[in-house]
């Protein structure tokens, strides 16, 4: 059961990754660690520990404006990629997307 | 709750009687009370109370209490009309709506679309006691405001009592042991006060005052050892400090047993000793050989001990270990500790990755989908136009319709059909499509639903199972999350989108409901009455009412007698004229169309109509489908159906106020005969008066404008790989369609300008229509 629910995950990983435009896709747990990851490591390692941040940031932003609001998706437009985050309460996901080849 | 010293009711009383009288005359301020709900898990978080300045200075200890009782917030809270709430308990279990009353005579709360329906077709309100709710959004205005952040700085003093109670508990610990510490210091006091005694009398120096004072110097140095070495030894580790205690009451402790000893023998020989402990300056030197080394410890000493001090049993026997050794010691065990201790972790660990391991497919699956939305807006909005971009001749060829995409997925289309497909009646991108079984994997369910987004046509948003091929399926017009199927075992199901994928409800297998296939279902009524409506092939006819599958609300057998060997009319399709809900026509095996009511009514029988026969088609009716009400003429009477004779035909429905009395035999108003197989499905457009497409077992995709022509069709498409298609459902503005394959895919198509409607159109039809008409009427013209 386990096995298929990881190659499961991998599996929508893959697509994903493989899409038109989308460059990397890196997985967060709560600490900020890399789980999952398409791109090499230096990288994600610097994504982690950037987008962590900035989610956190980010979070206390909302919630400090609106006590009862709540970040629920963040889009970073760059000038060379596009940044989807879905923070979640224990994971988080982060999609580079180069959005010049669309 | 009021006060801590009084209930709610007052004084309290605990006889059940009293309570139960208090309970049920409880005065409506006190009902609101009672009728608090608590709060989601996500609505506690949010009303935490946050510490005001003033508890400030005491924050560190109440942090010591909140590791054992995280609450820190207010847990329920009155109810009131218009908060939202979700029922947990009960047949209603996760329902969610707004209160719409709180009916305290009554104990209950009403809830919005918590309802049932009445036999006139009235809804009535469920009511539902407020301990069965949880609070999910808190109608927020001033007043509750102050009820929550009131019970939240209750629960922060009870947090307070709680802290200050562990406080004084501490404090009551410590001045325990300083107590014990000075009885224990005052016991050693005494003890070398005897040993000092039993110094003196046993000294062995024979004359003089003198010598007494030096010895009593020596034992003064030997006490202030003794005390110092108590006072002096540091207690950083519980084990070095517990040995520093060892030995200085073991020394010291020794001696008042040998002084004992002493006393006890002494008297034997010289009489006097018996007073020595008295006399402290004379000695007698004969007590000196009295005094002996032989002498063993007595029990009650060794009791007097091992109750002074706790020390670990080894001490005793190794109580000459080195320092270095007994570090040694402490230093293994603490090393076993911090093994053991990390062995624990891992293996935590290991715990927590298969339970993460759920929490991570359904993390990634569920932010997939949102990112692959996302992903598929092509638009983009930073687009800088001042930049000049090449141009792109785009394609703007006479190419009539557009295919917009297909959906596909390995895992659940593979070796599957598309049986039906229907457009969400809320979400214009959402299309559910119905399959029937897949040959090739057995494990997997006979029938399945999938619920497909346009902004992602990658993979289904939700996949449903059923036990059995599931035939026809539709979104229900009133709730947009509910997803009703027919199936091959006559079994009517309903899937929840916010559930899991096996259906919330179904029928009973019984003769309550349907036992042959269903591939008929119809919503009709209201959004605060209406009824779904399923035909199966064995010419039953149930109506049901949605939150109650358990047994049809009511069912008619339709027969037909005429028939030559049995009765039964095999009813394949249905449908009901616009506006229309008691009156629906049915297509069957035969070819035949027929009129049925579903009650009595003035001069017809419920059941179907036996004099109208709607005689064309020469083999089984697949589809029929009426004219949609949409525009300034009134089309409603007019409906078209396809056959597996090749053939899509137009009929006009007799009106059902003008009974006929004896057989008649009602003839198409005009045939379509353009296709070159089977035709599986036909509907017209929802938007435009003269349109509707066709399916057939070509592949082929035909739109017809009555208006242009009635020869050809308008447009014809070849969908896909040419396999037969199956289903078309129009999207609600009319400019989409979805055409369910064989092959297991649904083909998306954009219609644009040819599905927009002229406002000649309509005129144009009735035109059309009348010329029909005349031509039926007079053949031979």
């Amino acid at each position: 059961m386990a096995i298929t629910q990881q190659s499961d995950v991998d599996e929508t990983l893959k697509r994903l990754a493989g899409r038109k435009g989308v460059e990397g896709v890196v997985i967060l747990n709560s600490d900020g660690l890399a789980i999952r990851s398409t791109i090499e490591a230096e990288l994600t390692k610097k994504y982690a520990s950037h987008v962590h941040q900035l989610v956190s940031h980010s979070k206390d932003a909302i919630s400090g404006i609106d006590s009862e609001n709540e970040l629920t998706f963040l889009r970073v437009r760059t000038k060379k990629h596009e940044l989807m985050i879905a923070p979640d309460k224990e994971y988080l996901m982060i999609v580079v997307q180069n959005f010049h080849e669309n | 709750m009021s006060s801590s010293a009084k209930g709610i009711y007052g004084d309290v009383s605990s006889s059940r009687s009293k309570s139960r009288k208090a309970h049920f005359s409880a005065p409506s301020s006190i009902r609101r009370k009672i009728m608090s709900a608590s709060l989601s898990k996500e609505l506690r978080e949010q009303h935490k109370f946050s510490a005001r300045p003033k508890f400030l200075p005491v924050r560190l200890t109440v942090t010591i209490c909140l590791s054992r009782s995280t609450t820190l917030k207010a847990r329920s809270i009155p109810v009131r009309k218009d908060d939202e709430v979700m029922v947990v308990r009960g047949s209603f279990k996760g329902r969610e709506g707004k209160v719409v009353q709180v009916y305290r005579k009554k104990w209950v709360i009403h809830i919005d679309r918590v309802t049932r329906e009445k036999v006139n077709g009235a809804s009535v309100p469920i009511g539902i006691h407020p301990s069965n709710v949880v609070v999910t959004k808190v109608k927020l205005d001033t007043d509750r405001k102050a009820i929550l952040e009131r019970k939240g700085a209750a629960k922060n003093a009870m947090q307070e009592f709680f802290a200050a109670m562990e406080r004084r508990k501490e404090e009551l610990e410590k001045k325990r042991q300083k107590l014990a510490e000075l009885r224990r210091a005052r016991e050693e006091r005494r003890a070398v006060l005897e040993s000092q005694t039993a110094q003196q009398q046993a000294s062995p120096s024979p004359n003089g005052s003198g010598g007494g004072n030096k010895d009593r110097k020596a034992i003064d140095d030997l006490v202030a050892m003794v005390l110092g070495e108590r006072q002096g030894s540091p207690s950083p580790g519980a084990v070095s400090s517990d040995r520093g205690s060892d030995t200085g009451s073991e020394r010291a402790l020794s001696r008042p047993a040998s002084m004992l000893e002493t006393n006890i023998v002494s008297p034997t020989t010289e009489p006097k000793a018996s007073f020595s402990v008295l006399t402290t300056s004379s000695r007698v030197t004969e007590l000196s050989e009295a005094h002996a080394d032989i002498i063993d410890i007595p029990p009650e000493v060794f009791i007097h001990y091992s109750k002074e001090v706790q020390t670990v049993e080894g001490s005793f026997d190794t109580p000459q270990l080195s320092e270095e050794e007994i570090r040694r010691q402490i230093m293994e065990e603490v090393e076993i500790n911090e093994r053991q201790k990390q062995a624990q972790l891992e293996d935590e660990k290991k715990q927590n990755e298969t339970a993460q391991n759920e929490d991570t497919r359904d993390f990634v699956d569920s932010s997939s989908k949102i990112v692959e939305r996302a992903l598929h807006e092509t638009y983009d909005f930073m687009k800088d136009y001042t930049i000049g971009a090449e141009v792109t001749s785009e394609d703007t060829s006479s190419k009539r319709i557009k295919f917009v995409c297909d959906f596909w997925d390995e895992k659940w289309s593979k070796n599957r059909s598309v049986t039906d497909v229907d457009w969400s009646p809320k979400y214009p991108e959402l299309l559910v499509s119905s399959y029937n079984k897949n040959p090739m994997a057995v494990n997997e369910p006979d029938g399945i639903a999938c619920v497909w987004n346009l902004h992602m046509p990658e993979r289904p948003e939700f996949v449903f199972h059923s036990q059995s091929d599931v035939l026809a399926v539709k979104f229900s017009d009133f709730h947009p999350n509910y997803i009703i199927g027919g199936t091959y075992s006559g079994q009517i199901v309903l899937w929840d989108t916010r559930a899991k994928s096996l259906p919330v409800l179904k029928t009973p297998l019984s003769a309550g409901g349907h036992t042959h296939p269903v591939y008929s279902l119809q919503m009709i009524g209201t959004q605060n009455a209406h009824n779904l409506i399923s035909a199966s092939t064995d010419g039953f006819v149930c109506s049901w009412q949605l939150d109650m599958l358990a047994q049809p609300q009511d069912f008619i057998e339709l027969v037909h007698p005429s028939h030559s060997k049995t009765d039964e009319v095999s009813v394949t399709c249905s449908g009901f004229p616009d506006n229309e809900t008691t009156s629906f026509w049915v297509g069957t095996e035969e070819g035949n169309v027929y009129q049925a009511n579903r009650y009595d009514r003035a001069g017809s029988k419920a059941g179907i109509n036996q004099y109208d026969t709607y005689k064309g088609h020469a083999g089984a009716i697949t589809g029929l489908n009426f004219h949609p009400l949409s525009g300034p003429v009134d089309f409603s009477d007019l409906y078209l159906t396809s056959s597996v004779d090749w053939t899509v035909k137009l009929w006009r429905a007799k009106s059902i106020s003008k009974n006929s009395t004896h057989p008649t035999t009602i003839l198409p108003l005009y045939s379509f005969e353009q296709a070159d197989d089977h035709v599986y499905d036909v509907k017209w457009s929802p938007t435009h008066p003269a349109l509707f497409g066709a399916v057939d077992g070509n592949g082929k995709f035909d739109l017809w404008n009555l208006n242009t022509d009635t020869e050809e069709p308008y447009v014809s498409t070849v969908v896909g790989s040419g396999k037969a298609l199956n289903k078309l459902a129009w999207d609600h503005d009319g400019k989409k369609t979805a055409i369910g394959s064989s092959d297991g895919k649904v083909y998306v198509y954009e219609l644009g300008d040819v599905a927009s409607p002229k406002t000649e159109d309509w005129h144009l039809l009735q035109k059309n229509i009348s010329e029909m008409i005349a031509n039926q009427e007079n053949p031979n013209k």
